[in-house]
């Protein structure tokens, strides 16, 4: 019997979201049913073309379905996201020319593979409904094809084995003084699926910094002479090189690759080191602390615990995966 | 010209506020006490007025008490912004009440003082403006008095030497799971605070929960022998109590004095140990979040100037040895 673990990755590619789609499909440990993308880092139609690139790359059967192509409700009221306080900008100077952390195109042959018909959240309903063995969502970018699936049908929690979610933060931000950027990016999707019921892992910027990878974790990627390490070697320079411009990482040397930890957590729950059961929910009030994945630390939580949240995670066991599921091709 | 700080307080007392006062009036070395305002908070403010009178009886002071705002300034308006506020009270087993603030301080006869015949906000205003020196102003409860100030004469701000603020929380809340309650109650006269341009010195839960007194100080308390004794003795019990019923914190059987931290860090900043300055914003957007108290804490160079002294730890020993040493000098 096939006794890997069967995820659906749901991504907005994305420079990490590309290391975590090589990461997916190159480990042994799981099977990937079908990769979905969703609006965020980029418009629907660059994080589309982005996951198929990194498919074909691989040459991978894995079919990619096309998501959502912005938040469910959060950008009716045109100045919630454009006008949101402390929001910080997408472009900083590095070495004389103006960087971001995602460009608009991966750079990698354009896409002759094409999207699946059906919507990525009508794959999800079908998909998680029909398999015999529960299945693992596992969400790195804004939430919303998640939340339009457990709307469409909540009953798939039961037959979904966890969700693990990159998104938040506990006590470090980075779109806003109080907000990550994909919670931040479609927060009622994101309180959606925290209230749904489901298993649910939280992995925020607190867990994803903590596991940045070094400059010298490049080096070793690309020492592989594998396509896999090679890319991942340039995603994170240009990582590391935008995270220093903008004095958001601890070091110089140094950045998260955040969505990559959640494919690791999947395989290897381990690789998390600090994970506490709380009561999380989102704010959605439009406000300062729209957006923020808000953690009830308190002894006597109101209301029930819902959502694993780790808080720490192991640098060297994140890397030493990567390089070993890159190290074939 | 005196070398001593000219100081207003602003309290909604409250058994901490009680306590900050007369850390503050048993301090005239080192503070001159202008006023103490009263404000809607812990208890509606005709309560907190008799308080604050029956602790200013209490030390037999002559310091003005001024009645200050009913309501905050608009979150009232919205009765759904009341309704995410954790439990203030639960019935212990004889069936008494357990609360952090009774309804009045019943260990206290009733005031024989009466508050001045005017408006805390105008009194605040004019106390600021015809002063010479700069004054410290000391709000402890929600900051409704101070908004409307410096909403109905901004120049106040520049009579303010510094705001020593007991609000918010980094790291640790109390009546939701965002917020604590002075900021929680009134949100926007917060961030109007927040955006005066005035320095500000913030205490918010993460250092007052280790601003505390222990039965063993209540024990200490009792021995003195004075009505003053007696009376911080049964509030540490009190507040002993209700923290551990309604709210376990960190160390069992300790009452927070959080108010008293801003008194006792005016008398001596080295009992803070653990102070950044950074830009803190209100979220006042009515959701999950109302009343939060938003510190920017990333990396990136700031969107907004920095705003704040935020105290995030307290000695906890030098708390409670400047309590012991100042609650015990007076006579009665």
């Amino acid at each position: 019997m096939d006794n890997r673990r069967k995820v659906i990755l749901d991504v907005d590619t994305g420079s990490d979201d590309a290391v975590a789609i090589m990461a997916a499909v190159c480990a042994p440990e799981l099977e990937v049913l079908g990769i979905c993308s969703v609006a965020g880092n980029l418009p629907i139609d660059n994080t589309t073309e982005n996951t198929l690139r990194v498919v074909q790359m691989l040459g991978a059967d894995v079919p990619v379905y096309r998501g959502a192509s912005g938040p469910l409700v959060a950008q009716l009221n045109p100045l919630r996201q454009d006008m949101a306080p402390r929001k910080k900008p997408v472009f900083v100077e590095s070495r004389g020319r103006m960087v971001r952390v995602h460009n608009e195109y991966l750079d990698l042959p354009a896409a002759t593979i094409k999207t699946q018909d059906l919507p990525a959240a009508m794959f999800i309903v079908d998909t998680v409904r029909k398999s015999k063995e529960k299945v693992t969502l596992l969400p790195v970018g804004p939430l919303t094809n998640i939340a339009l699936a457990l709307k469409l049908d909540p009953t798939i929690v039961n037959n979904i084995d966890e969700i693990i979610i990159m998104g938040g933060g506990h006590a470090v931000f980075n779109t806003t003084s109080a907000a990550e950027f994909n919670i931040w990016f479609d927060p009622e999707a994101a309180e959606i699926v925290l209230q749904s019921g489901a298993n649910i892992t939280l992995l925020p910027l607190d867990a994803t910094h903590a596991a940045s990878l070094s400059l010298d974790d490049a080096k070793a990627l690309r020492g592989l002479g594998t396509k896999t390490g090679t890319f991942a070697a340039e995603l994170l320079e240009h990582r590391i090189e935008v995270f220093s411009a903008m004095k958001q990482a601890l070091r110089d040397d140094i950045a998260p690759v955040h969505d990559a930890l959640v494919v690791c957590a999947a395989i290897d729950p381990s690789v998390l080191t600090d994970v506490r059961f709380m009561r999380v929910d989102v704010d959605c009030g439009g406000g300062y602390a729209d957006g923020q994945t808000l953690c009830d630390t308190r002894a006597l939580p109101t209301k029930p615990r819902n959502c694993h949240v780790a808080l720490d995670a192991d640098p060297q066991k994140f890397a030493s995966m990567l390089l070993k599921y890159f190290s074939k091709s | 010209m005196s070398d001593k700080i000219k100081v207003i307080l602003d309290c909604d007392t409250g058994s901490d506020d009680a306590v900050a006062i007369c850390t503050a009036l048993l301090s005239p070395e080192k503070l001159d006490v202008l006023g103490i305002c009263t404000v809607n908070g812990n208890r509606p403010v005709p309560n907190t007025t008799e308080n604050t009178l029956r602790v200013k009886d209490l030390l037999g002071s002559d310091v003005p008490v001024i009645r200050g705002c009913y309501c905050p300034m608009v979150k009232s308006l919205d009765p759904r912004r009341e309704v995410l506020e954790t439990a203030h009270s639960a019935k212990g087993e004889d069936g008494k009440e357990i609360t952090y603030h009774a309804e009045y301080l019943d260990c206290l006869p009733p005031s024989h003082s009466k508050p001045l015949p005017m408006h805390a906000v105008t009194w605040l205003i004019d106390t600021l403006m015809n002063s010479e020196e700069k004054i410290t102003v000391v709000p402890v409860g929600p900051l409704t008095n101070i908004a409307m100030a410096l909403r109905l004469e901004p120049r106040i701000a520049e009579h303010i030497e510094q705001f020593v603020i007991m609000g918010g929380g980094h790291l640790e809340r109390n009546s939701t799971a965002a917020a604590e309650f002075n900021i929680w109650v009134d949100p926007e006269a917060a961030q109007i605070v927040f955006e005066s341009g005035v320095k500000i010195v913030l205490m918010p839960l993460d250092a007052t929960h280790r601003a505390y007194l222990t039965p063993e100080d209540s024990k200490y308390f009792r021995s003195l022998g004075t009505k003053l004794g007696d009376f911080i003795a049964q509030e540490i019990d009190d507040r002993v109590e209700a923290y551990n019923l309604l709210q376990p914190l960190h160390i069992p059987d300790i009452a927070p004095m959080h108010d008293a931290l801003c008194v006792a860090y005016l008398l001596d900043p080295s009992v803070i140990t653990d102070i950044r300055h950074v830009r803190v914003d209100v979220d006042f957007s009515g959701g999950l979040c109302d009343g939060e108290t938003v510190v920017d804490t990333r990396l990136i160079p700031p969107v907004k100037p920095k705003n704040c002294y935020l105290c995030m730890n307290t000695d906890s020993d030098k708390f409670a040895s400047m309590l012991r040493d100042i609650l015990s000098r007076a006579k009665n």
